[in-house]
């Protein structure tokens, strides 16, 4: 049978009324339970609705939970846009351009973006999905702990190109993230790091609470110190101005290329995720722009590219997880444990075995995206009017939901004591001009970087040539040096133009003077 | 100089060294493998060389910038992750901001003697009556149902637990 008609099959199987319903319900939960710090991540939200996907048959519940997914990372998109929380680590890039959109009264063409690049790179990534899935489980299978070291590597380093003005206060924000990382138990070896004798930090820190204390609380702070700030930002007033325009879609076509492209390559790789997606693909955008000083300012394609990737991911997260049974990300983790409990093995036999299951799957990621634009494309309105809100009554409700959410991680008080200090942190690192991001980004990556590189140490007998020895780790090192190599020129030389400029400005002006 | 990024980078120097010094104690190579404190000395070490790096550079003094006359640097319009220009002479920390942090940080040992419900009431009045004050109709009423509203969405309809207070009332959590 081939590949397109099992597809067709898939849809076929998907598309009945019964099935589209509960997946338009999954989308709309996703979305509501998505939106709440502590349950925003796609795959708490999955986790707690598991109970209900459970019971319906299991056909059904993956269509469902594929809609929940969605619906999920919409929300993560969301509350970063308009609140500057992101709620998951995917959303983490969306605060850098997407919140200051919403500050220049564009939070609608933000989302709109988000929605629009979502389902175009949903699609490509549905149909590489389909047609590449061998070939990509293939590769998959050559990646190793080098390739992946250098992955987060790539990813860590471009870090600094998304630092601003100061290269310096970028690596330092990088390496605080990567020393909080290691707060807690080594997994090698079980020596405890950094925990100060307490029981609390055995694990570690969780993500939320660093997430909320530097942004959410973090923004409110620096917010405050406008006297009288009242409604913060304009909600737009036409309708058109809740979606992108032409424009906006013109400028950001080649984000959504790449980041659709990367998204699915890196959601493909067993432990790739959206996350480290959204990252590269931010960065990449950013540094193959023609105005990279427009990212972090508000620039469109900064949304666009990132939730390109986003989303493709979910066509390339498949691969691992379908494949060769192996979760790509948290999400699909859960999604694993799906369907093992509905006694469904993944691996190579399951879409020989189970093809009424794998193909409706794969078709419902499909129909999921297309659900969400249906659904929130006319609901972006309604979410806007969130900024409408007074601040001085918008402020409370975000401090009061950080603590909810940094307490329902573990249901420790401990953890609402670290949400105070990171939110000091926070604070002072806005006002000393310290990017936040790049520790965020760094916390989220530095465990698996560590982990990958000790893998590799281990693997080559402490060689640390085996970083160049094997051929598409050898690639990655060399990308990442031509993409410094070039970010460190062109910064250079607008350097250079500027003081040009200024200089025969300069002698323009006294050459006017003196006639 | 820059006196704020001379003392972030004697903080972070302090910092780094304080994790280097920890980072030390632990086995850098232990059996031929990496150790537990392989990751952190690399870290830490990072951190160091940078807080080093800012001090000297917040010593040098800094360069006139070279601008057309009348031209405004794009850059020095408001940035992501920048705080605004506070005006001349104003505090580091202005008092609002203080004001709320205080409060917020007043929460926490709250909220394990009185619960969730109770702690955030008491929270909302002090931002909105003493911080912002605010005494409208509006102000109270959502001072008492937000973080009831918000109690009956995580607690019974989520089941999330949420802090309990040690009254034992029975009643939202209290």
């Amino acid at each position: 049978m081939s590949v397109l008609h099992s597809l067709m099959e898939g849809f076929a199987t998907a598309m009945t009324v019964n099935n589209l319903l509960w997946m338009v319900a999954g989308a709309v939960l996703g979305t509501l339970i998505g939106i709440l710090p502590g349950l925003g991540n796609p795959a708490a939200t999955l986790a707690i609705l598991l109970p209900l996907t459970l019971r319906l048959p299991p056909t059904t519940g993956l269509i469902m939970m594929a809609g929940i997914y969605h619906g999920a990372k919409f929300a993560g998109a969301t509350t970063a846009i308009l609140l500057n929380i992101p709620t998951e680590t995917s959303s983490v890039v969306l605060c850098y351009d997407g919140h200051p959109l919403s500050k220049q009264g564009r939070a609608g063409p933000a989302m709109g973006m988000s929605a629009i690049s979502g389902f175009i790179a949903s699609t490509v990534g549905i149909v590489a999905l389909t047609f590449a899935a061998p070939l990509a489980a293939e590769l998959a299978v050559n990646f190793g702990p080098p390739e992946f070291a250098m992955l987060m590597f790539f990813g860590l380093l471009l870090v600094v190109s998304l630092a601003g003005k100061s290269p310096v206060k970028g690596l330092i924000s990088m390496f605080l993230g990567l020393l909080v990382s290691t707060v807690g138990v080594d997994i090698f070896t079980g020596s405890e790091r950094y925990t100060f004798g307490s029981v609390d930090l055995y694990d570690g820190i969780e993500f939320l609470i660093l997430t909320l204390g530097l942004f959410a609380v973090g923004e409110v702070m620096v917010n405050l110190e406008k006297p009288n700030a009242t409604t913060k930002f304009s909600a737009p007033k036409r309708l058109r101005d809740y979606l992108p325009t032409m424009d906006d879609l013109r400028q950001s076509r080649m984000a959504i290329a790449i980041g659709s492209v990367l998204g699915f390559f890196i959601g493909a790789l067993p432990g790739g995720g959206s996350t480290m997606a959204s990252f590269v693909s931010y960065a990449v955008v950013k540094n193959t722009s023609r105005h990279p000083e427009r990212f972090g300012h508000g620039a469109i394609e900064g949304v666009a590219g990132p939730e390109a990737a986003n989303n493709s991911e979910a066509g390339g997260a498949m691969i691992p997880l379908l494949s060769l049974g192996l979760p790509g990300s948290a999400s699909t983790s859960v999604m694993l444990a799906a369907l093992l409990l509905y006694g469904v093995q993944p691996g190579p036999l399951l879409f020989t075995n189970h093809p009424e299951i794998a193909w409706p799957v794969i078709a419902s990621l499909y129909l999921g995206t297309i659900a969400l634009l249906v659904l929130n494309l006319p609901m972006i309105p309604v979410w806007v009017q969130i900024l409408r809100i007074p601040y001085w009554l918008l402020y409370p409700i975000i401090l009061m939901l950080a603590v909810v959410g940094a307490y329902s991680v573990r249901g420790s008080l401990f953890d609402v004591w670290l949400l105070m200090g990171f939110s000091v942190t926070g604070y002072l690192l806005r006002k000393l001009e310290v990017p936040a991001t790049p520790m965020l980004m760094a916390f989220v990556l530095g465990p698996q970087a560590e982990r990958t590189v000790r893998q590799s140490l281990m693997l080559s007998d402490n060689n640390p040539m085996i970083f160049l020895e094997r051929p598409i780790s050898a690639s990655i090192v060399a990308t990442t040096v031509a993409v410094i190599a070039f970010s460190v020129i062109s910064r250079t030389r607008k350097r250079r133009r500027a003081a040009q400029r200024g200089l025969n400005a300069a002698v323009a002006v006294v050459a006017d003077t003196v006639k | 100089m820059r006196r704020s990024d001379a003392v972030l980078g004697v903080a972070v120097t302090l910092i780094g060294g304080g994790a280097l010094w920890m980072a030390t104690r632990m086995p850098f190579y232990s059996e031929n493998t990496p150790g537990p404190g392989f990751f952190p000395v690399l870290v830490s070490s990072g951190l160091v060389i940078m807080g080093l790096i800012l001090i000297r550079q917040s010593l040098r003094p800094s360069k006139p910038e070279v601008r057309a006359v009348g031209a405004v640097s794009q850059l020095d319009r408001e940035a992501h992750g920048k705080a605004p220009k506070p005006p001349q002479g104003a505090p580091f920390i202005p008092a609002r901001p203080l004001a709320v942090l205080i409060g917020f940080l007043a929460c926490v040992p709250l909220l394990g003697v009185l619960g969730f419900v109770l702690t955030a009431i008491l929270l909302f009045a002090y931002l909105l009556f003493f911080v912002e004050k605010r005494r409208s109709a509006g102000a109270i009423a959502a001072t008492v149902t937000i973080p009831v509203v918000t109690w009956l969405l995580f607690v019974q309809l989520l089941g999330i637990e949420l802090p309990n207070g040690l009254l034992r009332l029975g009643f939202l959590g209290i």
